[in-house]
């Protein structure tokens, strides 16, 4: 039993290990896999609010061409710039500074907003060259975005003005919590026009530019300055909890942000092939164990079978062949003093002895007899199996030397001793007669019955000594050339050791083998 | 007598023909000083009044293009009957525009959808399904709602065409630029470009100052809708409103002699720089009066003494001609020490016009101090202004007396409630569109 379940364990070990060796590299695959599907996506994502902000930058840029292209027709006395103002829809607030810096428009008399949009803008009037100092001009912030091609377009025209234009740009700065862009132009004369961004309008512009799009794989948020939404597109429902990553714009806007989520990648696609591939892996494997296991048992099955038919066979054979003997026996005794007749008696019951022993070795091996215990008396029960191979021992000269000390009985199972000794003895007759004598003690030893068989034979190879205890083993050489046996002899009698509580060994005697029976002397309770 | 139908028909036609040449088909100004005559010897405050009078178009074949821009709120509350009426009103809206109107509509709830871009209003089957197919739920992203409807306009922006958006909305914006200020700002810009943005609020739950700002400032009008079934008249009139557009793009320019000063303008947003001030209209309906309040103070004289007091100029662009027109006038002052002379020559209409003005100043003020939870101050100012309707009433006696008396009791009445918490949300939507109402001379 322990056996079926070590196979069952192995078989397991077999479809488990190389599923996990392929999953865990197939894992490490999707992981790498993983990775590089991250960076395409963060590619994606800044390639989205790249354009995004190009957008943005494209609008800013058309407002400063058109400017800059209108502003040199403005007539640049403060009465024709406020004119000027109510047509801009852009534009909220409007400064015109002297060459010499000085502001002329607007000036007093102020309405109560140019009042306010003075005072805010205090620092300009003390020096207007803050107005440089932030970014030269938009084409230089162009420059920087990783859409070359078209920043080289923006520069182009840019230069290609440069000669006729003077310098312009855009400058923000904070009003309450939120920014205001202003443009600034100098005129060929000198003169410096400032015209400051309507924020409402320029938000309200921006959104009309920003895309409706309610694709539902991913949102972007625009927020300004201060933190607050201005405009969302793209259906996308983050996750609670899922942040959203954020991207400033380019410059004058570098102080608001665009917000994306999406779906993340998932290797899905991969993922699903590598998992199909790993399953259909993982039934080939089970199917294959299965196969292995039923075919092993399968062979257990049948070789319990036989064993039972050989069982049923030998039990079978037990009867007629008890009547032969019985009867031999019986004949012996009422036969005349003919040597020849006595003679083949004795071969047919010696003979019929052995078959019987045979017949209870096969029987033994294949059931596992109940345990009839009684007080038996060792030595006796040694000289009267002795007695039972002495014709066969003298028969092949072999001597039989006997030192019986144990002089005890014991509470175990005679018979089961007598077939041990049978079985011990017959291997003597069978492989050690070469050796011409036998020699069989018993004593006591450390509360311990020992029973030893010690032959004159040619011994048993270390190696083998281990082996020759395991069913139908048989050593292969000279020795059991040309003679019959059944290779379970030895293996029966270390189970019926077993059964009695005791064990059998061999030790090498040199020359010979010495097979020593210990027994408790106090059987105790055993299996 | 029996006569061909045809031939009457015929005879119609070229009365038409013969009456179209001869109609004025200008605005007509005119400025006029509450007390044309005054106190020698010493300064007055005085009112002036310039009135624009729109002419009266004739037959739907003159009736001025539109461009309009329908923005729909559909965020989550305007679940149910709400979304339903406004959907009938939108689709009202497309029964009255023809093929010569260009028409967008966008709808947002969190998000913006431009549900049909600009186009002429040729295929009304697809506008039909597009405006029944709107669901309700989500945010209210109001501003950006109305910057996509801007942007739907600008795509056939024209000066001949009134171009409008029209917003309806139950909900205080909560996605984007969200306060009344940014909402005015807005309102500025698009009405300096010449799209103005009517205004209509829905329910009790939305924010009527953003709503106002946003139709003050682009001089559009705004109307609170207590019950959705309303929502159909206003468009009527709306478009009403819109199908009959005379003059757009009004700039109104004072030039202000020496030593007058303008104090406030009344009602109307505008800039006074020195002794300018400059104002804008975006429209003028046919047939309809608009006017410009305005106090000013006029330095001591000697009697008999006539002093120029200001020049008008409004220039505009005339819808029925297409052409960019100005009409001018002048307005003088005289002292006298009769104050019989005085009361004679009062301008009782003038006077009425501008007590009404100044008690919806007030009333504004109450409406400040009542939001400030100064509750009692604000029953003070209004009951003053109560008293000086009277006591304006009084003083011009005759029927203007007992219209002012009424409208004093009215204005009583407000004092008397405005410390209560009752329906406040909603009595302060209705207070707001009636100081709306009267600063805009709205129709409704």
């Amino acid at each position: 039993m322990k056996k079926r379940h070590a196979n069952l364990l192995l078989l397991i070990a077999l479809v488990v290990l190389p599923l996990a060796l392929i999953g865990w590299q197939a894992w490490r695959l999707l992981d790498s896999e993983s990775d590089v599907q991250q960076a395409r996506y963060d590619q994606l994502v800044e390639a989205r609010l790249q354009q995004v902000d190009l957008t943005i930058q494209r609008y800013l840029e058309s407002l400063a061409g058109d400017w800059r292209e209108r502003l040199p027709a403005w007539p640049l006395d403060p009465r024709e710039v406020r004119k000027r103002l109510a047509d801009e829809v852009r534009v909220r607030h409007l400064f015109l500074l002297g060459p010499d810096n000085r502001r002329l428009f607007p000036e007093a008399p102020l309405s109560s907003d140019e009042q306010e949009f003075v005072q805010r803008l205090e620092a300009i009037w003390r020096d207007p060259s803050l107005l440089r100092s932030s970014r030269p001009d938009s084409e230089s912030e162009l420059a920087d975005t990783s859409a070359p091609a078209l920043s080289r377009v923006f520069r182009k025209s840019a230069r290609e003005s440069a000669g006729i234009q003077p310098e312009s740009g855009w400058y923000m700065w904070h009003w309450g919590a939120g920014t205001r862009l202003l443009f600034w132009w100098k005129s060929p004369g000198g003169e410096t026009l400032g015209l400051a961004l309507e924020p409402a309008r320029f938000k309200s512009d921006l959104i009309g530019l920003l895309p409706e799009d309610d694709a539902t794989d991913f949102s972007i948020r625009l927020r300004d300055a201060s933190g607050q939404e201005i405009y969302r597109w793209g259906g996308y429902e983050p996750e609670p909890g899922e942040e959203y990553h954020h991207y400033p714009l380019s410059y004058p806007l570098s102080s608001w942000t665009l917000e994306y989520a999406g779906t993340q990648p998932t290797a899905a696609a991969t993922g699903f092939g590598l998992l199909l591939l790993l399953g259909s892996l993982a039934l080939v494997l089970i199917g294959l164990a299965l196969y292995l296991y039923r075919e092993q048992t399968r062979e257990l099955r049948e070789a319990a079978r036989k064993v039972e038919f050989v069982g049923q066979v030998s039990h079978e054979l037990k009867t007629p062949l008890t009547n032969i003997r019985m009867y031999a026996e019986m004949l012996d005794e009422q036969l005349e003093d003919d040597p020849r007749q006595r003679n083949y008696l004795g071969i047919i019951i010696s003979e019929s002895q052995r078959l019987g022993r045979l017949i209870g070795n096969v029987l033994n091996f294949s059931r596992t007899p109940a345990l009839h215990l009684s007080e038996v008396d060792i030595d006796g029960l040694v000289r009267q199996t002795l007695d039972h191979f002495r014709p066969g021992f003298s028969a092949r000269g072999i001597e039989i030397h006997t030192d019986l000390q144990a002089g005890i009985s014991i509470s175990s199972d005679a018979d089961m001793l007598e077939q041990i000794l049978n079985n011990l003895l017959s291997n003597v007759e069978k492989y050690a007669s070469g050796g011409g004598a036998v020699e069989v003690t018993t004593r006591v030893a450390e509360e311990r019955l020992l029973v030893s068989v010690r032959d004159h034979g040619a011994g048993i190879p270390a190696a083998e000594r281990r082996k020759i205890f395991e069913p139908f083993y048989r050593i292969d050489n000279s020795l059991t050339e040309g003679v019959s046996g059944t290779g379970i002899g030895l293996t029966i009698a270390r189970q019926q050791a077993g059964r009695l509580g005791g064990k059998l060994v061999v030790s090498d005697a040199a020359p010979g083998a010495r097979f020593t029976l210990t027994l408790p002397l106090d059987r105790g309770e055993s299996a | 007598m029996k006569q061909h139908p045809f031939t009457l028909l015929i005879i119609l036609f070229l009365t038409s023909l013969l009456a179209l040449p001869a109609q004025a088909r200008q605005i007509e100004l005119s400025a006029e000083l509450g007390t044309p005559v005054v106190e020698a010897g010493r300064a007055h405050k005085t009112f002036l009044k310039i009135s624009l009078t729109g002419f009266e178009l004739s037959g739907l074949t003159e009736r001025t293009p539109a461009n309009v821009a329908l923005v729909l709120d559909e965020s989550g509350s305007m679940t149910g009957e709400k979304l339903e009426e406004a959907k009938e009103a939108a689709l009202l809206a497309v029964d009255l525009l023809n093929e010569d109107d260009i028409l967008s509509i966008v709808s947002y709830d969190s998000h913006v959808k431009v549900l049909v871009p600009a186009t002429r209003v040729a295929d009304k089957s697809d506008i039909r399904r597009a405006i029944r197919a709107m669901k309700a739920g989500g945010q209210t992203a109001l501003f950006a709602g109305v910057s996509k409807g801007a942007r739907e306009i600008r795509k056939f922006i024209d000066k001949e065409r009134v171009n409008r958006i029209i917003l309806l909305s139950d909900g205080q914006a909560n996605v984007g630029p969200s306060t009344a200020t940014e909402l005015g700002e807005l309102g500025m810009s698009l009405g300096k470009e010449g799209i103005s943005v009517t205004t209509i609020g829905l329910g009790d739950g939305y924010n009527e100052d953003l709503m106002a700002n946003l139709a003050g400032y682009s001089d559009g009008n705004h109307a609170f809708v207590e019950d959705p079934e309303d929502l159909v008249k206003i468009f009527n009139y709306e478009f009403g409103d819109v199908l009959s557009v005379v003059a757009q793009d009004l700039l109104i320019r004072i030039e202000f002699e020496d030593g007058i000063r303008p104090l406030r303008i009344l009602g109307r947003k505008g800039e006074i720089i020195g002794r300018e001030v400059t104002t804008r209209m975006n429209q003028l309906y046919s047939d309809q009066a608009q006017y410009i309040l305005l106090e000013v103070e006029v330095p001591e004289g000697t009697a008999d003494q006539t002093r120029d007091l200001a020049r008008v100029t409004v220039s505009y662009q005339n819808m029925a001609n297409r052409q960019q027109e100005d009409v001018r006038d002048r307005v003088s002052v005289s002292y006298s020490s009769s104050s019989d002379e005085i009361a004679r020559s009062r301008n009782r209409e003038v006077v009425t016009t501008a007590t009404k003005q100044v008690a919806n100043e007030m009333s504004k003020k109450a409406l400040q101090l009542r939001d400030e939870g100064k509750r009692e101050e604000a029953q003070r100012v209004l009951n003053s202004s109560a008293d000086f309707v009277r006591s304006q009433g009084a003083m011009l006696g005759g029927e203007e007396k007992e219209q002012l008396e009424a409208f004093s009791a009215e204005v009583e009445s407000e004092a008397d409630a405005i410390t209560l918490d009752e329906d406040w949300d909603m009595r302060r939507k209705a207070i707001k569109a009636k100081q709306y109402r009267q600063d805009t001379q709205q129709t409704y």
